[in-house]
């Protein structure tokens, strides 16, 4: 599959470096399953990474720990899945996704048209949005970070159409108003650091009342 | 060209080591890796927030890693460093997820991933990134350092250095861009 819209090249720099918070870290691996231009950039910051730590100054490793390290070498390796460093968490639902499942999912209705389900357990703000068709989001701009991975469905804004796969990695320079497609529910998986700012009142008396 | 030949003499002691380690299982050898790698290990994992107990702990299992998958390490995708910083990073975000909550997940391929691809590190790599880092503006220059060495988020390298989220990100976009060309020339 092709894809058109990435995450911006210093947010994969981050994400490879381990820099990213969990939310983002979340959105771009989706992302990176399917896309080798963007799996190919990440290797790309590992080794660059890696340089990097070659060439620092160290620290002193005890003597101590040392001693302990050489005392467990002949433990046998314990090769289950959760012992295994994964680096990136994703939530179960996320990483098998499927459009089968999306009617059983808790909905919150938040605008006319528009519905979230949020990701607790992931730290920062996590949610999916499910939007009807035809629905356009109210325009809004950002506090800071905003990327969101189109799932299902599709939307357009101002910088372009966004089919599934494809994501959005917004800063706080940029205000847009997405619309969703109209032949069918577009679901996207937004990660964000700050609240939206939107611009008319009615969407901002919402946002307080309903913390969105 | 003197730091040129200590560095290919380095990588082919690495790359020997890790040799004598998965083929005769030489704790001489895993000795050698933990003298160079374990005090560098620990200054990293303390420079991203962990504890000294919390560091040292996370040393060792990174370095006992070392010693059980050493003979999943192949040269010929990616240097000794990129290998061991990948093992380090990981288990530093897994200690962090434990710190907050439980997330049920596969383990992550591409993340952990062990094998970049096609991706070949050798001296002239080094060499060559270390020339580009050098003629990066300071500005860039420090953003790269505190993103990829120390792992700060953009948010809070923006508010260390009272810059704008986006001027965070395009000298981070800009120094990766170059360094990616001084990465592609050697290659």
């Amino acid at each position: 599959m092709t894809l058109s819209h990435h995450p911006d090249d210093a947010s994969l720099a981050s994400f490879a470096a381990g820099g990213s918070p969990q939310n983002f870290a979340c959105v771009m691996q989706l992302h990176l399953d399917q896309c080798d231009r963007c799996r190919q950039r990440v290797g790309q910051a590992e080794t660059l990474a890696g340089l990097f730590f070659g060439q620092q100054p160290a620290d002193r490793f005890s003597a101590a720990s040392k001693s302990r390290l050489m005392a467990m070498l002949d433990q046998p390796a314990d090769e289950s899945p959760s012992a295994r460093p994964r680096g990136t968490p994703v939530p179960e639902l996320l990483r098998d996704w499927s459009d089968q499942q999306v009617d059983q999912l808790p909905w919150r209705r938040i605008a006319p048209g528009i519905k979230q389900v949020r990701f607790p357990e992931v730290s920062g703000d996590l949610y999916l949005l499910r939007i009807a068709p035809g629905t356009c989001l109210p325009e809004h701009g950002h506090g800071g970070g905003e990327m969101t991975l189109v799932l299902s469905g599709s939307y357009s804004d101002e910088i372009g159409r966004f089919t599934p796969g494809n994501v959005a990695d917004l800063d706080d320079s940029i205000e847009h108003q997405p619309i969703a497609d109209r032949n069918r529910d577009c679901i996207c998986l937004v990660a964000t650091d700050a609240p939206l700012r939107f611009k008319d009142w009615a969407p901002r008396l919402f946002q307080r009342l309903l913390n969105f | 060209m003197l730091s040129t030949t200590i560095e290919k003499n380095q990588q082919a002691r690495w790359l020997q080591l890790m040799q004598r380690i998965a083929e005769q299982r030489d704790r001489e050898a895993f000795e050698q890796v933990v003298d160079e790698f374990g005090g560098r290990l620990l200054r990293f994992l303390l420079q991203r927030g962990a504890s000294h107990d919390e560091a040292e702990e996370l040393v060792q299992l990174c370095l006992l890693r070392v010693w059980q998958r050493a003979a999943q390490f192949n040269a010929g995708q990616g240097a000794f460093t990129a290998w061991l910083f990948r093992i380090a990073r990981n288990l530093h975000i897994d200690q962090l997820r434990r710190h907050r909550h439980e997330v049920r997940g596969e383990p992550d391929e591409c993340a952990s991933g062990e094998t970049p691809d096609g991706l070949v590190t050798d001296q002239r790599l080094q060499e060559q990134v270390r020339q580009e880092l050098s003629r990066l503006p300071e500005r860039q220059a420090q953003v790269v350092y505190m993103a990829f060495y120390q792992g700060k988020t953009h948010a809070e390298i923006a508010t260390e250095l009272e810059i704008p989220l986006g001027s965070v990100k395009s000298s981070l976009r800009l120094a990766f861009a170059k360094l990616r060309s001084s990465m592609e020339v050697a290659l």
